[in-house]
């Protein structure tokens, strides 16, 4: 009995995703959660102040939620896995195996104002002033298309874009601030929480004139 | 604690070389302790117009002070490209020309401290970020600078590397390294008239304002061209200042 009970648990844990790692106070559809709670579609991840939660999905990719964050799991059990991200920021590792070779892509954050389709590995997305969206890349491509672009913007490793109202993309250029965000997922580590405010984001280094 | 000895370092090892020379035929060297303030006022009147009033003291230790009062603003024309123009004033400033019989049998430099000059400045300005072992911010700055009184024109060409470091998420300082040279085009005999290489730091306290120290070494060569030879000494004759600065720049936001 005890056997069949661990066989069925752990194919749920394969087939499901679930909170992987929970700092302060996580809650799913309004109630507090805690690490291992298994999560499906239509599922609203909420964080508090100073909270942070990593959620694992089916595939084995990572999203770790930062403090004062919501993201609605729209997704997760189909081919491509898709959430949606309405508040706050978060961080994306989605593993290798699930980009497909033809270079199709088998994840998409939704924001409110924008789709972002992953065919890389590592990448950011935050809210900023005014609806404003911003978002980098670590690892591998990332597309983004926002309400009045025509086409969509490919995101290279080491740049980042963002998205004024809303509304247009702007080119993708390296920023500096995005060089200490903590992309870190790994439990073992002191501390996973984000300590770049987006504030920083704002201050545009190349129009920065001391003289 | 490193940040902080790093620039201390360099401090130490730029006033070393500051030592006293001695005055060869007609080649005059000079070494000297200087002290440089640099107060500036931004006003961004859109993301494309960056307005600048600058007031620039400098104390000279051999040679009288230098007060400069500078206003006009920057053009971003693209993400990495910038075009300025300004107009200034400027107190103190000392030229080929100002190389003049005293009363005394010998000849001697021209107090200026009370002359004032009127100058044009046009500038471009490229950047670039740099992704390397942590970001660092390039610059290439070129400065046309016209004075009036005595029409003489001088290209500035300044590379500078910059780069900032964090705390608690936000920018704490910038950390500067820059070199400028002097290039004039119609006077002196030299092919430079001076170069300066800065190291600073610019601390964030606030957006609305910046502060932070800098040391430069450089040095001015006042040479005068064969025109003003036969108008003035009939002889060739070259003055070299060279100099450690040590400099503190504040600058406020609007």
């Amino acid at each position: 009995m005890r056997f069949q009970l661990l066989i069925f648990l752990f194919s749920f844990s394969i087939y499901s995703a679930n909170l992987f790692y929970v700092k302060g106070r996580v809650y799913i559809n309004e109630k507090l959660s805690g690490k291992g709670t298994i999560l499906k579609n239509n599922d609203v991840v909420k964080t508090d102040l100073k909270s942070l939660a990593i959620i694992s999905t089916k595939s084995g990719s990572k999203i770790k939620l930062d403090e004062k964050s919501k993201l609605t799991l729209k997704d997760i059990d189909k081919e491509i896995e898709f959430v949606d991200l309405s508040l706050g920021q978060a961080f994306f590792n989605i593993v290798k195996k699930n980009i497909l070779k033809n270079n199709h892509i088998k994840f998409k954050v939704k924001t409110n104002s924008t789709v972002m389709g992953v065919r890389g590995t590592e990448f950011f997305a935050s809210y900023g002033k005014n609806n404003d969206i911003w978002m980098c890349v670590n690892e591998g491509i990332v597309t983004i298309k926002a309400e009045n672009d025509s086409k969509e913007t490919s995101v290279k490793k080491g740049e980042g874009v963002l998205v004024k109202n809303g509304k247009e993309t702007s080119e993708p250029r390296p920023l500096p601030w995005t060089k200490n965000l903590n992309w870190s997922m790994n439990p073992s580590e002191k501390d996973l929480a984000n300590k770049i405010k987006i504030q920083e984001a704002y201050k545009d280094e190349l129009d920065y004139d001391y003289d | 604690m490193i940040m902080i000895k790093l620039p201390l370092f360099f401090l130490i090892s730029f006033l070393t070389f500051a030592h006293d020379h001695v005055p060869a035929g007609d080649e005059k060297h000079v070494h000297a302790h200087d002290y440089q303030f640099d107060l500036r006022f931004f006003k961004k009147i859109n993301s494309k117009i960056n307005l600048m009033f600058e007031l620039e003291n400098i104390v000279h230790e051999k040679r009288n002070n230098e007060t400069q009062i500078m206003a006009g603003g920057k053009y971003r024309v693209n993400s990495h490209f910038k075009i300025g123009a300004y107009l200034g004033s400027i107190w103190g400033m000392r030229h080929d020309e100002d190389w003049v019989k005293t009363q005394s049998p010998d000849w001697g430099w021209r107090n200026t401290s009370s002359r004032d000059e009127q100058f044009l400045v046009l500038e471009s300005i490229w950047r670039d970020n740099y992704d390397l072992f942590r970001m660092f911010i390039g610059e290439l700055r070129l400065r046309f600078f016209q004075t009036f009184r005595f029409d003489k024109q001088t290209l500035r060409i300044r590379p500078k590397i910059s780069t900032t470091i964090l705390k608690d998420g936000l920018a704490f300082c910038t950390l500067f390294i820059m070199h400028e040279r002097y290039l004039p085009i119609n006077y002196s005999s030299e092919d430079l008239y001076a170069y300066w290489t800065y190291l600073g730091l610019m601390f964030h306290p606030q957006a609305s304002f910046d502060w932070g120290p800098f040391v430069s070494i450089g040095q001015e060569v006042w040479s005068p061209d064969d025109a003003l030879i036969r108008k003035t000494t009939n002889d060739n004759w070259k003055s070299v200042e060279e100099a450690v600065r040590l400099g503190f720049n504040l600058n406020f936001y609007y």
